[in-house]
């Protein structure tokens, strides 16, 4: 048992909630070999917009294609896997056997053999997200930093389409994200921040060091959904307990911004033993 | 107006079993709809049908019935299994499990009963198949008994009771998920 704590990303509570199912029990064993583990609802409001809802958008094309083969390729689209349809290939042949038979899949369409598969990943797919959010605030021994303006709505199953409605995303903001008030009189820290990422010409932080810029001018203006979004790894740093380790799949773009505030940063890999 | 008129249950099956109407599935519990169907016909009275009673019936009741029957057969094959040592007899064993992966392929294609019963006989497929090379336990083998008798007296079950018979599936160490799952969702996780 770790004594000391661990801060949980985005990244790890995906791979603890929606990764198959001998990487999730892995990363919650990760986990649990801490003696106090935090999740802040931040982590649960990126993995709803960013994991999940890749999830959600899977089990609905699933329903709108009804084919594997159709939804491979509006992932190649979607995503730039240009390998997967190789790759598949033979999984989905053995999958075909499995679920429909060799036998009978001689007798069978070839439509009806794609929906067999596509219902398959359907139903594994309904499973998991309806698990996942279930689950989410299971994991950890802590779940801290409720947000005020975030609603934490669940997706809901339409029974009539098949389709899963996730529609609730945004932030219920009155006139400022509650985060403003979390971290405006932290001037020393925000400051560290942008000087640690100022060199980065990457997309995400040139919008990271504009919100926070937002939040060390006075009096702070128009930091809403956008630029709580745009926070993203700064938070876990701004946030992270002292007594505890910032765990993540993806410690590369933490360990800048948990340096500068001189935060420690764990790597978790699935596929380290 | 007319009362309609009341009959115990246990005479619609002496009826039916007497007349031979009840026939082979006599059995399982749908069969007393299918009597109370046919004694409703015979006396001309004001008895609800089926259809009536549960106009929400989401499936065929012959997808039903034969899913029923399929069942227990699927039970029955997983019941010799676990009688036999595959350590001794792997090939008794194998021949068994064999006609059970048959039979769950015959119920798959019978899914549109509901999305309950699809997701569970899917989970159960996909748990037998990753043990496919080796021995299930006995453990294993009861668990995936107890959840195809649990569907065959409840075949038309809600998704979010399914989901208990797949964590039950789950807690006996049998991996349910689909093989090509990771291959589809390795998106960039933020």
């Amino acid at each position: 048992m770790n004594d000391e704590g661990c801060f949980l990303d985005t990244t790890l509570l995906a791979e603890a909630l929606l990764k198959a199912q001998a990487k999730r029990l892995k990363a919650r064993l990760k986990i649990r070999e801490y003696k106090r583990s935090v999740l802040p609802v931040y982590a649960i409001k990126e993995f709803k917009a960013g994991a999940l809802k890749n999830y959600i958008w899977l089990h609905n094309r699933i329903v709108d294609t009804q084919s594997l083969s159709r939804t491979i390729d509006a992932i190649h689209n979607a995503f730039h896997r240009p390998y997967l349809r190789g790759t598949a290939e033979e999984a989905l042949e053995f999958a075909t056997e499995m679920l429909v038979g060799s036998d009978l899949s001689k007798a069978d369409t070839r439509e009806k053999t794609q929906q067999a598969l596509a219902d398959s990943l359907r139903y594994h797919l309904r499973r998991q997200i309806d698990t996942a959010w279930r689950e989410r605030r299971k994991l950890t021994t802590e779940v801290v930093d409720e947000l005020s303006c975030y609603a934490e709505a669940a997706h809901s199953y339409n029974e009539g389409t098949h389709y899963i409605d996730s529609d609730r995303q945004e932030c219920d903001l009155s006139d400022e994200c509650c985060l403003v008030q979390k971290l405006r009189g932290r001037r020393g820290d925000l400051r560290k921040l942008i000087k640690a990422i100022s060199g980065s010409s990457r997309f995400e932080d040139e919008n990271r060091r504009k919100a926070l810029n937002r939040l060390l001018k006075r009096p702070i203006k128009s930091f809403g959904e956008k630029s709580c979004k745009a926070l993203g790894d700064a938070y876990f740093a701004l946030q992270c307990p002292k007594d505890c380790v910032i765990l993540t799949s993806n410690a590369k773009d933490h360990q800048v911004l948990a340096g500068a505030l001189k935060k420690k940063v764990v790597r978790y890999s699935s596929k380290e033993t | 107006m007319q009362q309609p008129k009341l009959i115990p249950i246990d005479s619609y099956r002496r009826t039916a079993v007497s007349s031979g109407t009840a026939g082979p599935s006599s059995s399982y519990s749908f069969s007393i709809d299918v009597e109370e169907q046919n004694v409703a016909q015979r006396l001309g009275s004001n008895i609800l049908s089926p259809a009536e009673l549960y106009p929400n019936l989401e499936a065929e009741d012959g997808r039903v019935i034969q899913a029923l029957y399929l069942l227990k057969q699927c039970c029955e094959f997983l019941g010799c299994a676990i009688q036999i040592d595959p350590r001794s007899d792997f090939i008794s064993y194998d021949e068994r499990m064999m006609r059970v992966r048959q039979l769950l392929r015959r119920l798959y294609a019978l899914r549109e009963i509901g999305d309950g019963f699809g997701a569970t006989i899917n989970a159960v497929i996909w748990g037998l198949r990753r043990k496919e090379s080796e021995a299930l336990t006995t453990r294993q083998l009861s668990t995936v008994v107890e959840v195809l008798s649990q569907l065959r007296k409840r075949p038309i079950l809600h998704f979010d009771s399914a989901m208990a018979l797949l964590d039950q599936l789950e807690d006996a160490e049998l991996d349910v998920d689909p093989p090509f799952i990771e291959l589809l969702t390795e998106f960039d996780h933020e």
